[in-house]
């Protein structure tokens, strides 16, 4: 089968969301200074919940939603292009959601699942494409080679190309669009910004190893993660937005940590900290002014950088390549709760909406976790193939792309008629039904063996050979 | 035969012979335990020995007690230490395994302990090791008190011997604890050892090796539990008593340290469910598991069957100061 993913971990991912207030009111200030017609409050409400521009859910990557369907859910409809049907995680723009296929880019109508129009992209993973909803572009990574990686802007409204830059291998989480530029990270070891509009180059950082994670952008600092594939070193780094004026510069600050490892998440950047899941098995909180470690958890598993921690409420959800999810408090990293389920996560990323957690698994299935207390509520298969991350559109579509031949994007809304399950982690002991299980396997075994070898006892000699005399 | 051909290929039992031991009554066994083929050494043939071993594990209530409420008591501990994630089927099946098999995935399990202070790590260590100790001294002294004064086969017409058998065995026990202890202790020390410079520095190569040391632990000082119990308490002596046992002629023991350590691994590996980490095991999950210990345990008391059938000139061997290296 051709490989249309990402990278190791590889392949699409996505995020939707609303803007958050803040977001909001800063993306309005970008739009005035721009001279562009700043849309009314209402309209930048209806805007706010319809857009989920890139990975988990814009350039800071909360993985937060301000609406959204609560589960039970049920499949509305399931969006495939002319292709084999595989699409990436989509990203929501208002009046069309765009993904990624392994020769397309595809604009779908996010309330009906309707083909809006294709274009035609360089064969190459499914890179998660971003949106510029204020500048009306949406940015993709095509190729398969460093010979054919670029990054391509095409604009919404006339669907011509804006502008294409040749990249090298892009990495696989994909560009983030914040303030005008775009940052990207490509495996041959750079974070690089471009101009939005004409997509030249403005700087770029020497990382000091592949740099497959979509960047954070937030508060006019970018933080990405590097991984050095020969040796497992991983480094976060955080260059200023604008630049050093040098077309190469330094990071700001940079963080390593003792161990080393493989499969990191994207980080998210909320409230001045940055969170992000690295290859050693643990995540941590960062300043984002000096790179500081605040706290470190441990969990179970590595990540994949088509994922990024989902921060609300005081609590940050992460969600490893194994089938771990975890709840941690946001302020001192401690667990409140984790869930392992049977299937891995290499596409999926997690995402909050009304405290509920939704996770996207390997195996097609869809879940949704309590964030309160980490009960899983309510599952689902999505079919064959893995789910890849989640996009919200509008207050009642879930959009989930299924990574499969024909598998395509699926849109999910609440089921009133469905039914909710409360179920633990199964990593969590309950004792007494250990204790009960243990001793009905006890004693059906022990009898079972007992009846069976004093019934073979007397065919096997009981003696032990004489001893030896010495030689 | 020739008395020097006989010392080379292994003379295999002679009914005759069995009054050396002045408890030992004359083989009666309802099938004679067949002598050893060729150069197969002065150990029982493997197949037999196992199913000795089986056998006396399987007919008897105490040791099969004492199997399973042994994994249940190192299963405790496993599961209120706060590792990152719970013990798989894949290590549960080695909760039971024979040192240092078992003293490896200790070290394993006890370096996954989150964001644990040292020393309360080291605390739960020591408590695992005493555990580990007694839970091992009970095994072999239940094994060895089943294989007791009949161990040279039963009187005739007698069924199995069981009269007594947990007391006696819990005597051995603790008589023979702190001896177990220091073997135990031992094999923890190879485990970790082997474990940081094998597993830490060397990568794949380190896997491999690791693999070497485990057969090596179990074919060097595989008896020593079962020495400690019959032959104690000088732990100096039984590692010696263990080692000589394990270097006698023939390849009976090397070929049952391979066998046993390959086929625990592969268990291991081949565990139904064995990625999916659970706290709280299910019926079928604890039935394989105590299944595999049954096992296990089995293949300690054929360990034990072995040891009387060599011991007599293991002890004349050790008594005689013969070097340790002679074979």
């Amino acid at each position: 089968m051709e490989q249309v993913g990402p990278s190791p971990p590889s392949s699409t991912a996505r995020a939707f969301a609303s803007l958050r207030a803040g977001a909001l009111a800063l993306l309005l200030l970008g739009l005035c200074g721009l001279g562009v017609a700043a849309p009314t409050p209402s309209q930048g409400a209806s805007l706010a919940q319809a857009a989920w521009p890139s990975l988990q859910g814009g350039p800071e990557h909360p993985g937060a939603a301000i609406g959204g369907p609560a589960p039970p859910l049920r499949v509305l409809w399931r969006a495939t292009d002319s292709g084999d049907g595989r699409l990436s995680t989509p990203a929501v723009a208002p009046g069309a959601a765009v993904a990624t296929a392994p020769a397309a880019v595809v604009g779908l109508d996010p309330r009906t699942g309707g083909v809006l129009w294709t274009l035609p992209r360089t064969p190459g993973p499914l890179i998660p494409p971003a949106v510029d909803p204020a500048e009306g572009l949406v940015v993709y990574a095509e190729g398969r080679t460093r010979a054919e990686g670029a990054l391509v802007a095409v604009d919404l409204r006339t669907r011509r190309r804006r502008w294409r830059v040749a990249l090298g291998t892009v990495g696989a989480a994909g560009p983030t669009v914040a303030g005008g530029q775009v940052f990207v990270g490509t495996r041959e070891g750079s974070l690089v910004a471009l101009d939005l509009a004409t997509g030249q180059e403005r700087w770029r950082v020497q990382a000091g190893g592949a740099v497959d994670v979509a960047p954070a952008a937030s508060d006019g600092l970018v933080v990405a993660v590097a991984e050095e594939r020969e040796t497992g070193g991983i480094t976060v780094l955080a260059a200023a937005t604008e630049g050093c004026g040098q077309p190469t510069c330094r990071p700001l600050w940079s963080f390593r940590p003792r161990r080393l490892g493989a499969g990191s998440t994207s980080p998210t950047v909320v409230g001045g900290t940055v969170y992000v899941g690295l290859g050693d098995f643990t995540v941590y909180a960062l300043d984002l002014r000096d790179g500081r470690e605040r706290w470190r958890a441990a969990v179970h598993g590595f990540f994949s950088p088509l994922s990024s921690p989902a921060v609300e409420g005081g609590g940050v959800y992460l969600q490893d390549r194994l089938g771990g999810v975890y709840g941690l408090d946001a302020g001192s990293g401690e667990q409140r709760w984790d869930f392992q389920f049977r299937a891995g996560a290499t596409w999926g990323a997690p995402l909050v909406v009304g405290g509920h957690l939704y996770v996207g698994l390997d195996d097609g299935t869809l879940a949704a976790i309590r964030t309160a207390d980490g009960h899983l509520v309510w599952q689902a298969d999505l079919g064959p193939g893995p789910v890849g991350g989640l996009a919200p559109a509008g207050e009642d579509h879930l959009l989930a792309p299924t990574i499969a031949v024909q598998g395509g994007v699926v849109a999910l809304g609440h089921d009133p008629a469905g039914a909710l399950v409360d179920l633990l982690s199964p990593t969590r002991l309950r004792p007494a039904r250990a204790l009960a299980n243990f001793a009905a396997a006890a004693a059906a075994l022990g009898l079972g063996l007992f009846v069976l070898f004093r019934f073979v006892a007397g065919r096997i000699p009981r003696g032990v050979p004489p001893p030896e005399g010495p030689r | 035969m020739s008395r020097k051909r006989r010392s080379r290929r292994g003379p295999g039992p002679r009914a005759g012979q069995g009054a050396r031991e002045p408890a030992a009554r004359p083989v009666r066994a309802t099938r004679p335990a067949r002598p050893s083929r060729g150069d197969l050494g002065p150990f029982p043939p493997l197949f037999l020995s196992l199913a000795r071993g089986m056998t006396l594990v399987g007919s008897s209530p105490a040791l099969l007690a004492a199997c399973f409420l042994g994994v249940a008591a190192v299963w405790g501990v496993y599961a209120v230490y706060p590792a990152v994630l719970p013990p798989g089927t894949n290590a549960l099946v080695l909760l039971a395994a024979l040192p240092p098999l078992h003293n490896l995935l200790d070290v394993q399990f006890l370096a996954t302990g989150r964001d644990l202070p040292p020393a309360l790590a080291f605390a739960a260590g020591a408590g695992l090791l005493l555990l580990r100790a007694a839970v091992l001294a009970v095994w072999a002294g239940l094994v060895v008190e089943g294989l007791g004064p009949d161990r040279h086969g039963p009187p005739a017409g007698a069924g199995p011997r069981r009269a007594g058998l947990a007391p006696g065995g819990l005597a051995r026990a603790l008589r023979s604890f702190p001896t177990v202890l220091g073997v135990e202790a031992a094999f923890l020390l190879l485990a970790l050892t082997g474990g940081v410079v094998l597993g830490g520095f060397l990568g794949a190569l380190g896997q491999l090796l690791m693999i070497v040391l485990l057969v090596g632990g179990v074919f060097l000082l595989g008896f020593s539990p079962v020495v400690a119990v019959s032959d104690g308490p000088s732990l100096r002596r039984v590692l010696r008593l263990a080692l000589r046992a394990a270097r006698q002629p023939g390849p009976g023991h090397l070929v049952l340290s391979l066998l046993y350590t390959s086929v625990a691994i592969l268990l291991s590996l081949t565990a139904p469910g064995a990625r999916a980490s659970s706290a709280t095991p299910s019926i079928p999950v604890w039935v394989h598991v105590l299944a595999v210990s049954f096992l296990h345990l089995s293949v300690l008391a054929a360990l034990a069957y072995r040891w009387f059938a060599v011991r007599e000139r293991v002890l004349q061997a050790e008594e005689g100061g013969q070097p340790l290296r002679a074979r």
